[in-house]
């Protein structure tokens, strides 16, 4: 039995934070409705990003801007345990669904806001997606080269942590109401998410550390060569490391000098010859050859893995991280598990649902009878 | 209302260093969790020597921006957990604690004899979080890895970095998803253990915990053969969308257009209306087919600006916009300053500094920095008085053994 059985969770939100943080729960279990405006339904339900947010959920349409749809929301709510929600600060508010309202129907209710900007303060009514919040957040700053545009993550990285952070956040709520059976309102931000994986630029001026200058090679503790058939990377963090990589490339001489590790300046200058030493190492082997020679001396080296090499590979199918699903509209195909190895979580996995696939099965137990649903089918409201 | 400790009552004995482990038991500790970090005189958390402010100190080890940003929210414990009498405190702390999570290389917990098993003698409800780079099975278990690894392997480095470059690591920031997917794992495994009575342990591959987030990546690679290249800032259906430089050294604004209509709106406020029916910019696909005209373009107007004139500007358009914050900068935005996003804590030896805080706020509830990381072994006397029942003499007898102390042997 998943952890999170018997919890209820409304997943009123879009984007990727708020649904991946509903993913998370329902993955561990919760019972978990997302709702949908009737209107918004296209082909997007089958994309591989919503597929991947939406499993493990049941799938109902509700107008919330009408009143017979507000009235509906305050019912499942009343049934319900959780509601994550991303909306613009205030509009739950508008709609007479902030936390305050929704606390009358259900005291015990815990309220999740997931935004970019958070619930307060000047940005709170801004525009964004990825991009913005690497900015706002401090990341892109120090994130690509020296003489070039600072760049955001290849993938949508903060807004993951949000949904991560927000799921802290409930289950942290969901322990504190034992207590007194009390929910809360948690407001969660993307940008703050991202000021938390920064490796602390703020701190380190403040603590007169050199100023971190942007520039992938910048550690000089990872070296990309390349292999005959794509990158190899060549990562050294401790002295030992460094000796050993060394060793590998069969570059003994820059091994000879151990402070050289702790000198950016003089690591800069030899990296020409390192470099030079490295390829010509590296350019008679596959990836996994040099990967393999390298883990066998214990040098901590990685491969630049592809969605088809993760799908590839030895050590993660020897870890059953893939399984096969079937998704009505996409397809068979492997998919990660989830991201660690608990008793915690679902075993199976159901398909994503198509918009208000589960109206009859979700709102008739909330009570409405089918007579009720046609009438408010037609009424466009669900 | 009052204000709760959430994980009021837990205690998490945490072997973790570096940065991963300590990502996440620091927010544990601003959770209200007593989050215990277990040292030894004779093996020191590595970070402690990391961007040091003084690494000519002789307190050098108490210097680290680093180990002081990831370590916060904690009690300091020494033990030399290779010695009998620092093994016994060690079990009479798993004892009391609910939590132990480590991020040594597979075989080193078993080695000091605090394999799950062990350890589940002493405490049957423990909840045991072990975080490697692999995972505890498969036949790279034994590969050695710290975040440039989980970066790469788990599919973050191929995706990342510019048009046509290299592939670039993602600064290592893989260690705080595992980091924080652990506090997960734990908040989700103390719910498991309220209902059922039962403890269990957790086996993290970092990793594992990047790769899943790869999910619609991997689907899609399947279901149309397509595998996603490194596009810098790039959208692939919109533009323009990309950082453009600004007026001063070093300074950008990103701009990211989603539609006709905001394209419109752009070219009319940088007075370019010709742009609107310009054959090279005028819909979507044509401004993604002369994304680099565009580019200099947008630049040309930029250029001469202060980034936060352009974000503002661009912002009253209804058009997403944000200026690249630098470090300090970071102190000082007004979004994240009326938010209290920063908070000043005192330190021995490194003084008053501001930390960032969580980006979780609770209505009825508390997480914030509480205290600054701990210096080696501060919490000695406390921890081993008042938690572990120790006489004055025996506290002493441990710091004559060196099985506890404050500097590192």
């Amino acid at each position: 039995m998943a952890t999170l059985e018997g919890l209820r969770v409304l997943d009123i939100s879009t984007g990727i934070s708020g649904p991946f943080c509903a993913k998370l729960l329902a993955d561990s279990g919760a019972d978990t409705i997302k709702i949908e405006d009737p209107a918004g339904g296209d082909d997007q339900h089958t994309s591989p990003l919503y597929v991947f947010l939406n499993q493990n959920k049941l799938g109902i349409s509700v107008d919330i801007t009408s009143r017979s749809g507000q009235e509906i929301f305050k019912q499942l709510v009343a049934k319900s345990d959780v509601v994550i929600e991303s909306f613009q600060p205030g509009t739950m508010e508008e709609l007479g669904l902030g936390y305050n309202d929704l606390a009358v129907v259900n005291p015990g209710i815990i309220l999740l806001s997931v935004t970019e900007f958070g619930q307060t303060g000047p940005y709170r009514h801004y525009k964004s997606d990825h991009l913005t919040i690497s900015a706002l957040g401090g990341w892109s700053f120090c994130f690509g080269e020296s003489d070039r545009e600072p760049l955001q993550a290849g993938f949508p990285f903060m807004y993951y942590m949000a949904g991560t952070y927000g799921a802290i956040g409930v289950l942290s709520a969901i322990r504190g109401r034992r207590e007194d059976g009390k929910g809360q309102h948690v407001d969660v931000s993307a940008q703050e998410a991202c000021l938390n994986v920064l490796a602390y630029p703020q701190l380190l001026e403040q603590y007169n550390c050199p100023s971190p200058v942007r520039g992938f090679a910048i550690s000089m503790q990872t070296f990309y060569v390349e292999a005959t058939d794509g990158w190899i990377a060549l990562n050294h963090l401790s002295a030992i490391d460094w000796e050993n990589l060394c060793a590998l490339i069969g570059a003994f001489h820059l091994a000879e000098d151990p402070t050289l590790l702790y000198d950016i300046e003089r690591k800069r200058a030899i990296l020409p010859e390192f470099m030079r030493i490295a390829s010509e190492w590296a350019k008679d082997k596959t990836q996994n050859e040099a990967f393999q020679a390298a883990q066998e001396l214990r040098v901590p080296a990685g491969i630049p893995y592809t969605a088809k090499d993760m799908l590839n590979s030895s050590q993660l199918n020897a870890r059953n991280f893939f399984s096969q699903v079937t998704q009505p509209g996409l397809g068979d195909f492997y998919q990660p598990r989830n991201p660690f190895k608990s008793i915690s979580w679902r075993t199976d996995r159901q398909p994503a649902p198509d918009i208000g696939q589960n109206n009859e099965e979700v709102l008739g137990n909330i009570g409405l009878q089918l007579e009720e649903l046609r009438r408010l089918r037609n009424a466009g409201v669900i | 209302m009052m204000n709760k400790d959430l994980l009021n009552g837990i205690r998490v004995a945490d072997l973790t260093h570096y940065r991963s482990g300590p990502s996440g038991t620091s927010l544990l500790g601003g959770l209200g969790a007593d989050v215990v970090k277990v040292e030894a005189v004779q093996r020191i958390d590595g970070f402690r020597v990391f961007n040091t402010l003084d690494p000519k100190d002789p307190h050098f080890y108490e210097m680290g921006s680093y180990f002081n940003g990831c370590n916060t929210n904690k009690r300091g414990l020494t033990l030399d957990l290779n010695s009998t009498k620092g093994k016994e405190q060690f079990f009479k702390l798993i004892k009391k604690s609910d939590v132990v999570i480590d991020n040594f290389s597979t075989h080193v917990m078993d080695k000091l004899d605090l394999s799950y098993e062990r350890l589940k003698e002493i405490n049957p409800k423990l909840i045991m979080v072990s975080m490697t780079c692999f995972g505890q099975t498969g036949p790279w278990r034994d590969y050695v890895g710290f975040g440039y690894v989980f970066d790469q392997i788990g599919g973050a480095s191929a995706i990342t970095g510019y048009e046509g470059g290299p592939p670039a690591h993602i600064s290592a920031a893989s260690d705080v998803v595992s980091g924080i997917m652990a506090v997960y794992a734990i908040v989700l495994a103390l719910e498991e253990r309220e209902r059922s009575g039962q403890g269990q342990y957790i086996d993290i591959s970092q990793v594992e915990t990047l790769a899943f987030l790869m999910g619609p990546n991997i689907i899609e690679c399947q279901t149309t053969g397509n595998i996603q290249s490194r596009m810098g800032n790039k959208h692939p259906i919109f533009a323009p969308h990309n950082a453009y430089p600004c007026k001063g050294e070093d300074e950008w604004v990103t701009i990211s257009v989603e539609s006709d209509q905001q394209w419109s709106a752009l070219a009319m406020a940088i007075g370019k209306a010709e742009w609107i029916d310009d054959k090279r910019f005028a819909t979507s696909l044509s401004r993604k087919n002369n994304e680099h005209d565009l580019d200099d373009a947008i630049a040309k107007w930029t250029r001469g600006q202060n980034k936060r004139t352009v974000m503002e500007l661009v912002q009253s358009l209804g058009i997403a916009s944000g200026a690249v914050l630098k470090g300090l900068e970071l102190l000082d935005d007004p979004h994240l300053k009326e938010r209290n996003m920063h908070k000043k804590l005192k330190r021995e030896y490194t003084g008053e500094h501001h930390y960032p805080q969580f980006p979780i706020r609770f209505s009825n509830g508390i997480c914030e920095q509480r205290r600054a990381a701990p210096t080696l072994g501060q919490d000695n006397e406390e921890i081993l008085a008042d938690l572990l029942g120790l006489t004055p003499q025996e506290i002493e007898d441990l710091r004559k053994e060196k099985v506890i102390g404050t500097h590192p042997l």
